[in-house]
């Protein structure tokens, strides 16, 4: 909001304070002074107007110079009296006006004869360093009161108001469905129920505190106006607003909560300036309708308060001074004699942000000056603070990807249906945006993959091999609660542009089982899919029916997490070219569940190791997670190891549907050296444990 | 045996033990030698069977080369042992640069963000405080409704907000989460609010839609506004590390009254507005930088919690992490962030 310090000088005659000095006491003690510019031989002053959310009162010249004459105690000019112009003898308009809803506080209208024409040069000055256009003398003037005093105010073409048996009926109502007009901007409106509008006996004439209709509006023609000063109930003016999209002057003070004292004032300022400017004349009475007078609240404050609340040592008297100068009444007589600290303090109607104790607490700690309130630190019991250990875990995951080279992506929780379905995914059941920024963020993300996909190809421009992570929320819409799930993830991804895709899956596993074993986790197994459903992964195919690299993560029975390579229809779909992507995405809920911040111990024995290797042939579907499970299993305590070195395919010697492997088994007992019969014996039982439940041979 | 035999053996024994480089090769050459069945002791073994006047002689002679081979053989054995260890020795033609480059290592990259989310954690843990988390799509209740902003509230369009479909918002402010940890918890509460919060407006260099913000809450019997700005004043000494000034302006969010800003000495030209004679680009030559939002917690939303706040009183505040990351590194362009550029997150 823009405030021309000359005007503002003209309340406060004695102001001796620079047009800076009071941009800084104004940032101060009411809301940033955002800029401070010379124009012409003014100064405007750019307030910041979201701190003044709550203060409709300083919408205007007069309330910012009223908040300043409380600063610097200075004193501040009263509106001026000012005379209405006179009756016309001749002629008598017959204006009735009629509020049929009770978003309608207060409507003040009259009829004028005027001569329409362009405003003094001063006017015209003061609008353009206002970013206002100037019109002509009646519409410049309605807004010159509007900036100056704060009441938005509206003028009619009278001659163009349907009357109806020589009366002009005017009423205040809600729209009805069937209802449009068009705005002085030229727009048409359909309107609805919800909507206020001000209505001729006809037709609807403007859109109450937001916008007036075209066709009566102010032109050189006009000879005769219907000057309205209104006052309408902000939430209505808010809503109506907002749904037709259109934000002017007015809407912004009116949805704020105007005081509906201000339109009385409103009207007669600007009746004497249509009257000096325009050679206005009254041609009707000045219909005023105030069916419910807004009171002034009292509010009591315990004044122990500004020492418990503020932590501000204020006497009595100072408090009340600091009251007074908001121009707020203060009763202190009882409070003085019983020495009781309770004070009651009157409202004038303007102030309507002020409702409770905290709220004049506010106001006196603002007085007294945010910066000179001392600071202290509150004491504490000692006792340890919760920790939240899903931010424990997730710092120690991220901690140790970056330790296997993995770099953090932050992407947006935003996605779309192309992108989407690019990954191979169906964008079904996704939570939608309203009113999207663009449209590629139109839905909530379902998976992190699609995402690092979009990067990878960004940065393979500029490098041939990297590793990504990144941690974010799944948001899933819940059909039984009102409120989605949102369920965090861990999405990994590598790509590189001279390793082979089988390389890359092997690598990518082999980092998320070392991810997993210094999370300590107990068991997970990597199950090979069946059918095509391995989402993100091969979609044709091409890559999981010979070997099983599309895996999903699996412990205490339940599916966790994918990994797989990437099927070169979807790296296309990416414009991903001549490199292999691996990728896999985890739920981090359920690894944070199986997650153990103990380490497992096992002594340290002096005694030797004995090494033994043993090679065996499977059924290529027996996964070697599970193999390696049943063979420490049986080969109990002694067996310490049990690694996998080597599995290949022997079309001569094995069926088709066979797999060789070799293990290395390490032995050691606690107790002391162990024979070689022991150890046989041993391997032996391994051995028998894979013929009989796994249906494999020991090769000699 | 004949002085000239000896002195050929004598000339071998020394020739070989020269050429010796290794331990046991030189223990080889002692058994060869110098052990019991050595050519050294064998010869000394056969001096009986001369019977000739040379026998004096000749006895002399093999046990003065005796002698010498084995202090030969010491000195060989003590620079042997003194030698450097295979892997250690350097080939003559294998000339390595000590001045050239080491061997490139692998390590990754965590989010400049993620650091500075993490750092501004430790220091309110330390200072008691406990870390939630918000939500990013809530209903309008804990967003807007439960901070004392009914429908239709003026306030709401301080933030542009995004909403779904159904009527649920993209949280605007970690503020969403206030009335389930005012609600859930007893006083005395400490307690910070990390999130990932949204606006809907349009990206440029300095604006983005998506933001992170850490949002701190407190609540006693007792505590007061000066308690707000000595404890915000106390993570900021601890956070840049040095005696931050501070500024406060009055601002206005309807769940607290008073509302207030906090302002810091801009930490790129260190408040005083100018950088090499320019108007400081950080903080536009105010020497001020807008950090954060705060006020002591309005009654109507620590009573929708069900605190008495006639009991108890308490303050919040919020700020942007996002920009402070951006002030710490001089970072450009606030849309590096969600761009995954690898330039990018390789420098943090």
């Amino acid at each position: 909001m823009k405030i021309s310090y000359n005007l503002l000088k003209e309340f406060l005659p004695q102001l001796d304070k620079n047009p800076r000095e009071l941009a800084e006491e104004l940032s101060r003690k009411l809301a940033e002074v955002e800029s401070v510019s010379k124009i012409g031989n003014d100064y405007i002053l750019e307030i910041e107007n979201k701190a003044l959310t709550h203060r409709p009162d300083c919408f205007s010249h007069w309330g910012i110079a009223r908040e300043i004459s409380a600063f610097y105690k200075a004193k501040l000019e009263s509106i001026p009296q000012r005379k209405m112009p006179p009756k016309s003898i001749s002629v008598n308009k017959n204006l009735e006006i009629n509020i049929q809803t009770s978003s309608c506080l207060r409507y003040i209208g009259g009829v004028l004869s005027v001569e329409v024409r362009k405003s003094p040069g001063w006017l015209q000055q003061f609008l353009k360093s206002m970013d206002l256009r100037p019109v002509n003398n009646v519409v410049d003037l309605t807004n010159y009161v509007m900036l100056k005093y704060g009441q938005p105010m509206h003028a009619y073409d009278a001659d163009k108001l349907n009357i109806k048996n020589g009366k002009l009926k005017i009423s205040v109502r809600q729209a009805k469905s069937t209802e449009s007009l068009t705005t002085i901007d030229g727009k048409t409106h359909p309107l609805e129920t919800s909507m206020m509008i001000i209505a001729d006996h006809k037709k609807p004439i403007a859109i109450a505190g937001i916008m007036g209709g075209k066709e009566t509006e102010i032109t050189n023609k006009t000879s005769t106006i219907m000057l309205e000063s209104a006052n309408f109930e902000m939430y209505s003016i808010r809503k109506a607003s907002s749904k037709l999209g259109i934000r002017t002057d007015a809407s912004t003070r009116f949805e704020k909560g105007q005081d509906p004292a201000l339109a009385a004032a409103g009207f007669k300022q600007t009746a004497a300036l249509l009257k000096k400017h325009a050679g206005a004349q009254l041609i009707s009475e000045i219909v005023d309708i105030y069916p419910r007078p807004r009171k002034q609240k009292t509010i009591i404050l315990d004044t122990k308060r500004v020492k418990t609340f503020l932590g501000i040592n204020l006497s009595l008297k100072q408090i009340v001074e600091y009251l007074n100068s908001l121009q707020l009444d203060v009763d202190e007589g009882s409070s003085l004699k019983n020495r009781q600290p309770l004070i009651k303090i009157t409202i004038p109607t303007f102030r309507s942000d002020l409702s409770i104790e905290e709220d004049l607490l506010e106001e006196i700690a603002r007085l007294y000056g945010f910066n000179n309130i001392k600071r202290d630190l509150p004491l504490r019991k000692i006792s340890p603070t919760p920790l939240n250990k899903t931010i424990y875990f997730r710092r120690k995951i991220k901690n140790i990807l970056r330790a296997l080279g993995f770099n953090e992506i932050y992407n947006y929780s935003f996605t779309n249906e192309k992108v989407v379905s690019a990954a191979g995914l169906k964008a079904k059941n996704y939570l939608k945006l309203k009113n999207p920024l663009s449209r590629d963020h139109t839905l909530l993300r379902q998976s992190l993959v699609p995402g690092l996909l979009e990067k990878t190809a960004a940065n393979l421009k500029y490098f041939d091999s990297f590793s990504l992570f990144e941690i974010g929320k799944h948001i899933i819409p819940s059909p039984t609660d009102k409120l989605p799930r949102e369920i965090e993830h861990l999405a990994l991804l590598k790509a590189a542009k001279e390793l082979t895709p089988l390389r890359l899956y092997a690598s990518l596993k082999g980092e998320i089982e070392r991810l997993f074993r210094e999370l300590n986790l107990d068991k997970f197994y990597f199950v090979p899919l069946n059918n095509n459903k391995g989402y993100p992964f091969p979609k044709d195919g091409r890559f999981h029916n010979n070997l099983s690299q599309v895996q999903l993560i699996t412990a205490q029975n339940s599916t966790w997490g994918q990994l797989g390579i990437i099927s070169p229809t979807i790296l296309k779909n990416f414009g991903i070219q001549d490199a292999a992507v691996a990728a896999a995405e985890i739920n981090l809920e359920t690894l944070l569940k199986l997650s153990r911040d103990q380490k497992l111990y096992r002594p340290v024995y002096p005694h030797p190791e004995v090494k033994q290797d043993i090679s065996i042939i499977l059924n290529q579907k027996i996964g070697l997670d599970k193999l390696l499970e049943k063979i420490k299993e049986s080969g109990g305590q002694l067996l310490k190891e049990a690694e996998i070195f080597d599995v290949f395919l022997d079309p001569q010697k094995m069926k088709k549907n066979e797999k060789s492997v070799a293990i290395h088994l390490t032995f050691q007992s606690p107790k002391g050296s162990l024979s070689h019969a022991r150890v046989t014996e041993l391997v032996g039982r391994i051995g028998k444990m894979i013929e009989k439940d796994l249906g494999g041979k020991v090769r000699r | 045996m004949n002085k000239q035999t000896i002195n050929e053996l004598n000339k071998r024994a020394s020739r070989e033990l020269e050429k010796l480089l290794d331990l046991d090769k030189l223990r080889e050459w002692k058994r060869q030698y110098l052990g019991k069945k050595g050519l050294i002791t064998q010869l000394i073994k056969q001096l009986p069977g001369i019977t000739d006047n040379k026998r004096p002689e000749i006895g002399r002679q093999i046990n003065q080369i005796k002698n010498d081979l084995k202090k030969a053989y010491d000195r060989k054995m003590s620079n042997l042992q003194n030698q450097p260890p295979k892997t250690h020795r350097q080939e003559p033609n294998n000339w390595f640069d000590l001045t050239a480059p080491g061997e490139k290592t692998n390590l990754g990259h965590l989010h400049p963000i993620t650091q500075m989310r993490q750092y501004a954690e430790d220091i309110f843990t330390r200072m008691g405080f406990e870390i939630f988390e918000a939500r990013e799509v809530d209903d309008d209740y804990h967003n807007f409704e439960s901070l004392n902003m009914p429908p239709q509230h003026p306030a709401r369009d301080i933030w542009d907000t995004f909403w779904t479909n159904q009527g649920l918002v993209l949280i605007t402010h970690t503020s969403s989460m206030q009335n389930r940890i005012l609600s859930t918890k007893e006083p005395p509460l400490r307690a910070v609010i990390v999130g990932r919060c949204f606006r809907n407006e349009a990206t440029d260099a300095r604006h983005e839609h998506t933001l992170h913000q850490i949002e701190g809450l407190l609540v006693d019997r007792g505590i007061t506004l000066r308690h707000l700005i000595g404890v915000f004043k106390a993570f900021l000494d601890e956070f840049y590390q040095r005696d931050v000034s501070i500024k406060i302006q009055p601002s206005y969010f309807p769940f607290v009254e008073p509302g207030i800003e906090f302002l810091i000495d801009c930490t790129i030209c260190r408040g005083k507005g100018t950088m090499n004679k320019k108007q400081c680009s950080t903080c536009g030559g105010s020497g001020w930088i807008e950090l954060a939002g705060a006020g002591m917690i309005h009654p109507k939303v620590l009573k929708e919690a069900g605190i008495d706040p006639q009991k108890y009183s308490g303050f919040a505040w919020g700020f942007g992490l996002d920009r402070l990351v951006m002030m710490k590194y001089g970072i450009e362009d606030i849309r590096h962030f969600h761009s995954g550029d690898l330039r990018f997150i390789r420098q943090f």
